[in-house]
């Protein structure tokens, strides 16, 4: 087991902090979605977060670490609770300003970039070790892929009569 | 050979749940779906990373061979249960959810047969019990998913 930090510091206050300001913004904003809709386009990041977390961060090789320790902590769990918000608004704002079809690729460009953005304070923080030759710009394509994925859901939903 | 049995196996598994008859939009199954798998897999987790009762092999195929069980199969299984769940025959409710702990059970002992998973302190009751908690987590998220469309409709 590799330990990183043994204190309640930045890493901690920066999970906590996220999560309580993205679940604010979420219940605070007006409805857009019904509560089916919302529950579903919150999950969506939670789920992204396990996903990516639980298939590179996994032995044989595991290329990064969250939080503290090596191992699955309650802080790593909360952790992941911080990206329902940014899911659930990537969809808010896309349902809000309803672009043409041919911005989309803009759209879930900006996105990935603000998410760089976030993902490199969380990195200063310590919420992330990256290992194996592992590094920060690595996660840009993944962030493309994942919105490009929910965008995806996003139309399904929509010709399903959901959104 | 590991992982075409898992793929194989994940295949079967996804076949099966496009044929039954289901109980549950899709916009409820996606929703179990993502639950499903956040909660198998941090339990799983808690049991491998945290205690080490269940060590899973190092090499590269194995290990991709249970990222396709633990991703993909299990929580799609478990979309079966809660479909299941939600059936108004009593005897189709109970005995298709009792033959998916079954199921879980035959699917864990098939990964540890190929080497995909080493149990040093586990037996076959644990097995058992992990996949009757991942049912009743998925029975109570049924339940969720389906009174939250309840609720939106009286309150409008």
């Amino acid at each position: 087991m590799i330990v990183y930090d043994t204190r309640f510091n930045a890493n901690e206050w920066f999970v906590i902090v996220g999560l309580c300001v993205g679940v604010v913004l979420t219940v605070v904003f007006p409805k857009r979605f019904s509560r089916q809709v919302a529950a579903v386009f919150f999950m969506c990041g939670v789920y992204s977060g396990f996903f990516f977390d639980h298939s590179l961060s996994v032995e044989p090789v595991s290329f990064y670490d969250v939080n503290d320790v090596s191992k699955f902590q309650m802080m790593d769990f909360i952790s992941y609770w911080m990206y329902g918000a940014v899911s659930y608004f990537f969809f808010y704002i896309y349902d809000r300003l309803q672009p043409k079809a041919s911005y989309i690729p803009l759209y879930i460009l900006v996105w990935s970039l603000a998410c760089m953005g976030a993902e490199w304070i969380a990195v200063l923080c310590g919420v992330y070790h990256y290992s194996h030759g592992y590094k920060f710009i690595y996660c840009f394509p993944i962030y493309l892929l994942v919105q490009s994925a929910w965008m995806a859901l996003y139309y399904t939903f929509k010709r399903k009569g959901f959104v | 050979m590991s992982i075409a049995v898992c793929v194989f196996i994940t295949w079967c598994t996804i076949v099966a749940l496009a044929l039954i008859p289901k109980k549950l939009t899709s916009l409820e199954m996606v929703f179990l779906f993502f639950v499903c798998t956040i909660f198998e897999l941090s339990v799983f987790n808690i049991f491998n990373l945290n205690l080490q009762w269940m060590m899973v092999s190092k090499n590269v195929e194995k290990s991709l061979a249970d990222l396709v069980m633990r991703l993909i199969c299990i929580p799609v299984a478990l979309l079966m249960a809660s479909n299941f769940i939600l059936y108004s025959s009593k005897f189709l409710k109970w005995g298709l959810t009792a033959a998916m702990v079954l199921l879980g059970v035959l699917m864990q002992k098939t990964i540890e047969w190929l080497g995909i998973l080493s149990t040093p302190n586990w037996n076959i009751g644990y097995t058992a019990l992990l996949f009757c908690s991942y049912i009743v987590f998925t029975g109570l998220m049924t339940i969720f998913i389906t009174r939250l469309k309840q609720a939106e409709g009286q309150l409008a």
